[in-house]
């Protein structure tokens, strides 16, 4: 079965030579050799037909975009990797229904998004977390001061601050932040994905930015009282 | 218009720009001026997110297990495949040899 295609995505992705370098040497030579001379169109073709070693190429060339994924949708490394090995085993058992109507990549990413949205169902955590969105918080409301204290957070944060920030977010939050704002989905692929209204999932994308707005503060603010 | 006004639209207004009311109200309110742009900074940093964190080996290691124990692929040193050129070496000297003899 082909999955559907998404509208978003490409920006996010890495190059090809990018996404398989690893930090530590995960392959033998023989097979850094086959993963440096084989094309990724040559690893599906050879994948569909049964070749590990292809697909073991394959892994190395995306395991860390699909990791990632994982890991900020759930904030928990365990859970990542049980994911992270799960989307695999789903890519190698589907993947002679790859007809490339979509990249690859992108293919890949959406069948990932299922597996971590499928296992969040399991647990019961989408119901709660859009159950919290739909029950006014009191930290949901306007605030009218908050601006006159300090400055913008423009040029302020960092890429390690955010990450963090991005992971204390509740889980609701933290979901559609990911999917919108990082991964480049729209809101009625999220909606589809979800099982949710477009306007639920524009409401939980601008109170996971308010959210995030709040940590990144209060985090600025405590790094410059430690000063 | 007030700030709470302002921001009860917010939503609307990141998704797809301010009405002229609105946009005054922008321009005059430091700080509501300063919330829009920090929930701007925060949508365009998160685009710059890309991958940094590469998965333990041993993910793989479990696929592979899994991989075998399904009979999805061979055990490593038992796969069919196609014969190395080592093996296609030897095959060929051999047949040369037997070429040779029975000639």
């Amino acid at each position: 079965m082909e999955l559907p295609t998404t509208a978003a995505q490409n920006r996010a992705i890495l190059p090809i030579s990018e996404m398989g370098r690893a930090k530590k040497p995960t392959l033998t030579q023989a097979k850094k050799n086959l993963a440096s001379s084989i094309s990724e169109a040559e690893a599906i073709e050879r994948a569909k037909q049964g070749d590990g070693e292809c697909f073991e190429v394959l892994y190395g060339f995306h395991k860390r975009r699909v990791y990632s994924l994982c890991l900020r949708m759930t904030g928990n490394t365990a859970e990542a990797e049980d994911l992270t090995q799960e989307a695999f085993l789903q890519l190698y058992r589907k993947i002679a229904t790859f007809r490339g109507e979509s990249a690859f990549s992108t293919w890949l990413h959406r069948l990932a998004v299922n597996v971590v949205l499928m296992q969040l169902r399991k647990k019961g955590l989408s119901e709660v977390s859009l159950q919290e969105t739909l029950e006014p918080q009191e930290e949901d409301g306007p605030k009218r001061d908050i601006g006159a204290r300090d400055n913008v957070l423009a040029g302020s944060i960092d890429r390690v601050n955010l990450e963090r920030a991005i992971e204390s977010l509740p889980p609701g939050y933290r979901i559609i932040f990911v999917l919108h704002d990082v991964e480049g989905y729209e809101h009625n692929e999220i909606a589809e994905m979800m099982g949710c209204s477009i306007g639920n999932s524009k409401s939980q994308l601008h109170k996971a930015r308010m959210k995030l707005r709040d940590l990144l503060r209060t985090s600025r603010a405590e790094k410059a009282a430690k000063r | 218009m007030t700030c709470a006004e302002f921001q009860s639209v917010l939503p609307f207004i990141m998704e797809t720009g301010g009405s002229a009311t609105e946009e005054e109200h922008l321009k005059t309110c430091k700080v509501c001026s300063d919330l829009v742009a920090d929930l701007r900074y925060i949508a365009e940093a998160a685009k710059l997110l890309v991958p940094m964190k590469e998965p333990n080996e041993r993910v793989w290691n479990e696929i592979q297990k899994s991989l075998e124990r399904e009979g999805l692929v061979k055990p490593a040193g038992t796969r069919k495949g196609l014969p190395s050129l080592h093996a296609v070496l030897w095959i060929l000297a051999f047949g040369a040899a037997v070429q040779f003899v029975s000639w």
